[in-house]
């Protein structure tokens, strides 16, 4: 059984993603350590059951960021930084369409930034594991690795 | 997500800490010994643990020469060895990442800056970095190479992703540095950032 927070219980952070699946249930980002991250069990939760993340927001400094529904797929992955005098840590979230990505950068003093196509530190679809693709995405990739 | 990055020798000692911890918050070269500086032209023949301008021996850490492209004096004995042959321990920095859970990392990457902007190079030096992973001081390192000149963001060093899932992740980065005019060198410092899940 895939452990995963369905609501806001003692493992949930305050700064969080919560993600809406096709089956109507909504997943909170989750501090299980002795587990993966959460992100990594809602791929497999997502894969076992042939489900696809239907929409995704970002809870953040205070802020709630909702991203658009039904994209190709959904990105999400934190970033740790450090000279030795400071360091830390954004979170970044996003989505793939058409195989072009979108990707907000954002820390917990509110500071952001969107990374898109064009822009100089733009690397295109992370793939997976960063990125959770659609069911019939998913799919295809499959048919296309077996034909 | 909570993590922790922290910067030691390569050796594990001593730690570099940020100024605000009252620490030793400098990586500074020199020239055959604490103090002594490095000729124009020349790479670093000693490295140790400072304060901002360079006046307080906070401990040695390893040194790595430039010696050729693909090569390195290590602890100042020759001949040179190639970078895969240069061990872990041996190595000036180790970059070490804490997470609340095990991770993946990748889109890794060390950056010299000029202590202002990261996105900025150094002033008045040629920064050489190249990664370095061989914990097995018999079998063949997996890292860099050859040297490469790091820059602000024109030309980061880039490193491996690890796919290994771990809490704790060390990184080693070999440095090597060389003033291009004579003084005092002090705008330039290090960034270092990763991703994970």
């Amino acid at each position: 059984m895939i452990e995963l927070s369905k609501s806001v219980d003692r493992y949930v952070p305050k700064e969080r993603w919560i993600a809406s699946l096709s089956n109507g249930e909504t997943i909170y980002d989750d501090r299980r350590s002795w587990c993966v991250p959460a992100w990594q069990r809602l791929a497999e939760y997502c894969y076992s059951g042939g489900l696809s993340i239907t929409g995704l927001r970002v809870q953040i400094a205070g802020t709630e960021i909702k991203l658009p529904s039904g994209m190709d797929g959904y990105i999400q992955k934190k970033k740790a930084w450090a000279t030795i005098e400071e360091s830390g840590i954004k979170l970044c979230f996003g989505y793939v369409t058409n195989g072009l990505s979108l990707i907000h950068e954002i820390d917990s003093s509110g500071d952001s930034r969107t990374i898109r196509p064009g822009d100089e530190e733009y690397k295109g679809d992370p793939g997976e594991p960063w990125t959770i693709y659609r069911k019939d995405i998913r799919d295809a990739k499959l048919s296309l690795l077996s034909a | 997500m909570a993590s922790t990055i922290r910067f030691f020798g390569g050796n594990g000692s001593p730690e570099v800490f940020p100024a605000a911890s009252g620490g030793f918050n400098t990586v500074g070269f020199y020239g055959a010994g604490f103090g002594l500086s490095v000729r124009v032209g020349e790479y670093n023949e000693s490295t140790f643990r400072s304060i901002e301008n360079g006046t307080s021996n906070g401990g040695s850490i390893p040194n790595l020469r430039f010696a050729n492209p693909t090569g390195a004096f290590v602890a100042g004995l020759i001949p040179a060895r190639e970078l895969r042959e240069v061990n872990n321990f041996e190595t000036t920095l180790r970059i070490r990442l804490n997470t609340d859970s095990a991770v993946a990392t990748q889109n890794t990457n060390f950056r010299a800056f000029d202590k202002s902007n990261i996105n900025k190079a150094p002033s008045g030096v040629t920064v050489r970095a190249a990664e370095i992973r061989k914990d097995n001081a018999i079998v063949r390192g997996s890292g860099d190479a050859g040297w490469t000149v790091i820059a602000g963001s024109g030309s980061v060093l880039p490193m491996d992703n690890r796919a290994d899932l771990t809490v704790q992740k060390d990184f080693y980065v070999a440095l090597t540095v060389s003033p291009t005019s004579i003084g005092e060198k002090t705008q330039f410092g290090f960034y270092w950032e990763t991703e994970f899940l």
